[in-house]
């Protein structure tokens, strides 16, 4: 009777997010994906790290034992997603005793088994006793980085039990361990473990009851760190209680988080053992906090019980005729009623009971013979599984609780199923094992009120390698995996990997694909062993953040803008961040004059600072530190900054300007606020030195130019202290030479100039200034003037053309217009036909245009009669 | 020893010429103002003018001297004779009048300059197509005026302008006219425009008139720009006349001795002659020629 998985807590995570949002803590800051969020933004400040930082962490097993013919095995799991995890583990005899183990390294993902025969042999001989507890230290960034389970068993005998270890509950003072006795032959042996796990004695009382609630009650004191084994026997033959069934309590009146208990039978002659589950009862427990799916009621579920003729998946010989049977104990003062569904399934079909009404006098234990339902045919007789549901309303948890077994006449074959009351959308499981002897059956099933999808994970090859099987499930309604089958079938997954064919093992994950909330899956996991025919259950943790923590803290909003929140968590057993945000379905802010909130979706109103807040029911951290995944509420604050927004407009090639010459060495950019009353402050970012900041401290800034080269400049805009910040990025260009767009050769009359008419063909080139690299200077008020124009040789009798000087370039650095280079004469008269002139002459001049004071372009122009003139561009 | 008279008194002249022009007889040049920031309008004279004309839409022809005199923005402003008569006040020097729909700005001293080309005269001017024409040719044939160049035709270099080609004018052939007359007679055909003219000096020499005069265009229809006038560096070099001025190029940094005053020295001998067509040429870049009519006795005055 482990503590299993009855006490595993719930985990409302979006599986998918999980997987996806395993990524670097850097990674993480940037952005922001949550499930409501349709933004991203960059993160000022990622409160999440702190988080990261290694602890320290115990898991106590509540018994080992190497007595002669029986052994131990300690399987540790390594639920880390990324690290690899060091486990030191100790042994403590009967007295406390405790000697130290060789540390174990886990992989992630992996599971080791440490057989305690060899390691005791290895160990200083402390130990005072063979058998005792065992205490698991490790140091990781979450405690459910460990999942750690003593699998104990009788050499050449079907018996075996597994002891889950837990961390010690924080805060449970006191409260009580609560089981059934069951002692189904006089040749049943049973021990009943009880385990002071801390280091102060513990006071107990132990209760004894028989079916009908009849009591016998004994006090007993624990030594730190003692463990006691008990025999129930022997206790009610003390006290003259009678029955083969009845119930189990252990008080604790102060440090019950230090208690852990373990109720086993097994008999050596039928070869046959049980584990009989035992339950934390926490009275200040109400049930809203173990709520999930939506339930209203105390619900606990057992998943696969094997019914009258099992699976042959299970192994038995084929005549095997089990008897399955379901105890339910009140263990309150009042009369209780339960109600009893099961969901069945048959080689070929499935189905649901109706349901059966069950009344439960105070403290009484009851038995239900589902075989006889069979019988009856309230179960389908050739049923071979039965997912057993209770239902109670009216009672807090862990008052009404049960044990279910499934074993034949003799005892030799059979399985056993916990009840949980657990629902989950992350849960890590121990083991899973496929060789010649040994099979595993695991079932999922939705124990929510709407439809979820479930995606199970084999992890194998040490957890480097991964089998997927997802599938949507009704409420209620489970899937099956026989992973043998899986493996023997070579059936591929959906990313068409295929498990080992041969020896096989490893650990397991159960995801709620999507879940954005409280989890709805419960699990089940049976491993049969052949060679004796034996089935023992195996369990996963459930697996969730703890708090939750603003993402952005502070949050910078734009004033009139938007930014989304989100809330992130460490997951309590792989380590991963999480993206918890769709679990808060409340948020606000500190002041709404400032900023207002929709969901996550945060608005500022007007500049200055508040906080922005939501709260939300979550599952909070894992089965395997605390045995519950409670429903907590959570309410993660973060400051707001209501920043302003300022834009920049304006160029930004700034042109070179020569020493003494004139021209625009410089452009005025322009920021805009909102809202406006601010301050401007400008500042150069990157390239500083190429460039001088004008009226930094005006809305209009000059920036002009000092070396050719690129510079960031940035302009931070105050209004209430809080700041908005816009970056321009330009480039400083000297003129080096002129780019043609366009160069034509329109005719002109030379009539218009007063001459008799004649043609002649102008070039009209336009120009724009590149720099020295042959880059366009896209800036407005260069200087262009023609620094040169000389008469080189005339004989046209007119003067030469006269200088262009002073004229600015247009924005995009082109010249006001095209150079316009015509020539009319006299002497190229008289015209001929069309107007062609037939006289002649010519006119060379020298021209260079300067840009900025900078020669940017010569040419020896030649004017002719009939034109172009030549020699530019 | 009448030959050496003349040599020895023709190079003393020169030295005695350069020696003034290196500043004793010659003045100091006005100190300069830094080099205009490109993109703000400059708080001056020209763009002062230009942004009342843009405002009351009044075309204007205005000759001003560098440095302009200092006027705070006139943005808005209107052209009228009492915004006039308060910007002479703040201009000493300057004049304005009504040339029918324009108004004549001036310099009282550059009006009167020698080597004003506003003032030379066109035997004959065809008033051309448009205003952009009018633009591309008018300075390139008012300037080569100095050269005696005073037939039609010539050549250009430099920008049309988009708006003023917009503006279509009357073509009449004008006798006997100086460019000013020309500009005023389009101003009153198309109130349209305006031309701002920046000359280095009041008095300025042919050779500043012909290199260092900013001639300014723009449509009273387009948006207002500023306008940039002060007058190219010196190393600036320009020759628009016949042929190539190889000693104009050596003596570019000499500044002008416009001031030089020489009167009657007596004749020049034949063997002064070589020496003299030396001076000459430096003086017909560099300074008045009329004083070196002086010295050529009997040459035209």
């Amino acid at each position: 009777m482990t503590h299993l998985n009855t006490s595993l807590l719930c985990a409302a995570l979006s599986v998918a997010l999980l997987l996806s949002l395993a990524m670097s803590l850097d990674a993480a800051a940037q952005t922001v994906a949550s499930s409501d969020a349709k933004e991203s933004h960059p993160a000022t400040q990622h409160p999440v790290q702190r988080l990261n930082m290694p602890k320290d962490f115990e898991q106590f097993g509540v018994y080992w034992t190497e007595e002669p013919g029986w052994h131990t095995d300690l399987q540790l799991r390594n639920n880390l997603a990324a690290q690899e995890l060091v486990v030191a583990p100790a042994l403590r005899s009967v007295d406390g005793t405790e000697s130290k183990l060789a540390p174990v390294t886990i992989q992630p993902g992996d599971v080791v088994t440490v057989p305690l025969h060899e390691a005791v042999m290895k160990a200083p001989p402390e130990l005072a006793s063979p058998y005792g507890s065992v205490v698991l230290r490790y140091r990781a960034p979450v405690g459910g980085a460990l999942q750690s389970t003593a699998m104990i068993h009788l050499d050449g005998r079907p018996i075996a039990f597994h002891v889950d270890a837990y961390g010690q509950p924080e805060g449970l003072v006191a409260g009580s361990r609560e089981g059934i006795w069951w002692l189904p032959r006089e040749t049943a042996t049973d021990y009943l473990v009880l385990t002071d796990t801390g280091d102060k004695p513990l006071d107990a009382n132990l209760i004894l009851r028989d079916s009908s609630g009849r009591s016998a009650r004994q006090k007993l004191t624990l030594a730190a760190r003692q463990t006691t084994r008990l025999s129930v026997r022997s206790l009610l033959a003390k006290s003259h209680l009678g029955g083969f069934y009845g119930g189990i309590t252990v008080e604790v009146a102060k440090g019950a988080a230090y208690l852990d208990t373990l109720h086993v039978i097994f008999d050596e002659v039928a070869g046959s053992s049980a584990v009989m589950k035992m339950f934390d009862q926490d009275p200040r427990v109400t049930i809203q906090e173990r709520a999930w799916g939506g339930l209203k009621d105390w619900t606990i579920r057992a998943p696969m019980l094997a019914l009258t003729h099992p699976d042959p998946a299970l192994g038995f010989p084929r005549d095997t005729t089990l008897q399955p049977q379901v105890f339910v104990r009140n263990t309150t003062p009042q009369p209780q009623t339960a109600q009893l569904h099961f969901n069945w399934r048959s080689a070929t079909s499935s189905g649901r009971t109706r349901g059966i009404s069950l009344s439960l006098k105070p403290y009484q234990t009851q038995l239900v013979d589902v075989a006889a339902l069979q019988t009856q045919k309230l179960l389908p007789p050739e049923a071979q599984w039965a997912s057993v549901f209770i239902g109670i309303p009216g009672v807090q948890p862990d008052q009404i609780l049960a044990v279910a077994t499934s074993y034949d006449k003799t005892g030799r074959y059979g399985a056993q199923t916990p009840f949980s009351d657990q629902l989950s959308a992350h849960w890590e499981g121990d083991k899973w094992q496929v060789d010649d002897t040994h099979n595993s059956i695991i079932t999922v099933g939705n124990g929510g009120s709407k439809p979820a999808r479930a995606k199970l994970t084999l992890l194998y090859n040490h957890g480097q390698d991964r089998y997927e099987i997802e599938q949507l499930l009704a409420s209620e309604e489970q899937m099956w995996i026989d992973v043998g089958q899986l493996a023997r079938t070579q059936t591929p997954d959906k990313k068409g990997h295929v498990l080992p064919p041969g020896d096989a093992s490893g650990a397991y994950r159960l995801e709620e694909v999507r879940n954005t909330g409280i989890g709805n899956l419960f699990e089940g996991k049976l491993t049969v062993d052949k060679t004796y025919g034996e089935a023992v259950y195996g369990c996963m943790t459930c697996c969730n953040p703890g708090l939750g923590y603003m993402l952005f803290n502070p949050l910078g909003v734009p004033v009139s803008g938007d930014a989304f929140q989100g809330v992130w968590g460490i997951d309590a057993c792989t380590g991963n961040q999480v993206d918890m945000t769709g679990w808060y379905s409340t948020w606000g802010t500190g002041n709404t004059a400032i900023a207002t909130a929709t969901m996550n979706h945060i608005h500022g109103v007007a500049a200055g600072s508040t906080n922005n807040h939501a709260w939300g029911a979550i599952s909070w951290g894992t089965g395997q530190e605390q045995r519950h995944c409670p429903i907590r509420d959570d309410t993660p604050s973060g400051g707001t900054d209501v920043q302003p927004t300022v834009t920049i407009s304006g160029p930004t090639n700034i042109p070179m300007l020569k020493a003494g010459a004139q021209g625009s060495d410089s452009i005025t950019v322009t920021a805009t606020g909102n809202p406006t009353g601010g301050t401007y402050s400008w500042t150069a970012v990157s390239g500083g030195s190429n460039i001088t900041i004008l009226n930094a401290t005006s809305q209009n800034a000059i920036l002009q130019s000092v070396a050719v080269g690129t510079y960031t400049v940035e302009v931070t805009y105050t209004v209430n202290n809080q700041n908005g910040t816009a970056t321009t990025v330009g480039r400083v260009q000297q003129p080096g030479s002129l780019g043609v767009i366009s160069n034509a050769t329109p005719t002109f009359n030379c009539g218009n100039t007063g001459l008799p008419a004649y043609n002649t063909a102008d070039r009209l080139i336009q120009y724009q200034v590149l720099d020295t690299s042959g880059s366009p200077i896209p800036a407005a008020g260069m200087d262009a003037s023609e620094t040169t124009l000389n008469v080189i040789s005339n004989t046209c009798n007119v003067a030469g053309p006269n200088p262009t000087i002073n004229s600015p370039t247009l924005s995009d650095g082109y010249f006001q217009g095209p150079d316009s280079l015509q020539l009319c004469s006299a002497q190229c008269l008289p015209a001929g036909q069309n107007g062609v002139p037939l006289g002649s002459c010519t006119m060379k001049v020298a021209q260079t245009w300067g840009v900025n004071g900078y020669s940017v372009k010569s040419d020896t122009l030649t004017y002719t009669c009939p034109g172009p003139p030549t020699g530019a561009p | 020893m009448t030959r050496l008279c003349s040599l020895l008194l023709a190079a003393t002249f020169l030295s005695c010429a350069w020696a003034i022009g290196q500043g004793q007889a010659r003045p100091q040049p006005p100190p300069q103002p830094p080099p205009p920031q490109y993109g703000q309008p400059p708080a001056d004279l020209a763009n002062a003018l230009v942004q009342m004309a843009r405002a009351s839409h009044v075309p204007i022809i205005a000759e001003l001297v560098w440095p302009l005199p200092k006027i705070p923005t006139a943005e808005g402003k209107p052209l009228n004779p009492g915004t006039l008569n308060e910007l002479v006040k703040q201009a000493p020097g300057y004049e304005w009048k009504m040339e029918g729909k324009a108004i004549h700005f001036y310099n009282k001293k550059l009006r009167n300059a020698r080597f004003n080309f506003l003032n030379l005269k066109f035997p004959r001017f065809t008033i051309p197509p448009d205003l952009s024409d009018l633009k591309l040719w008018l300075p390139g044939r008012a300037e080569g005026l100095l050269e005696g160049y005073t037939g039609e035709g010539g050549a250009t270099s430099g920008f049309g302008d988009t708006l003023l080609g917009k503006q279509k004018l009357q073509r009449v052939t004008l006798e006997n006219v100086t460019p000013l007359e020309v500009l005023v007679h389009v101003a009153n055909e198309s109130p349209t425009f305006y031309t701002v003219l920046v000359f280095p000096s009041a008095a300025p020499t042919k050779d500043e008139a012909e290199k260092r005069v900013v001639w300014q265009w723009g449509s009273l229809n387009e948006k207002l720009q500023p306008v940039y006038t002060q007058p190219p560096l010196r190393q600036m070099t320009v020759d628009r006349g016949a042929g190539v001025r190889p000693f104009s190029r050596r003596v570019a940094n000499i500044y002008p001795a416009r001031n030089v005053a020489v009167v009657n020295i007596g004749r020049v001998t034949t063997g002064g002659a070589p020496l003299l067509a030396l001076f000459e040429k430096w003086a017909a870049t560099e300074s008045d020629t009329a004083t070196v009519r002086v010295l050529r006795r009997g040459g035209p005055h």
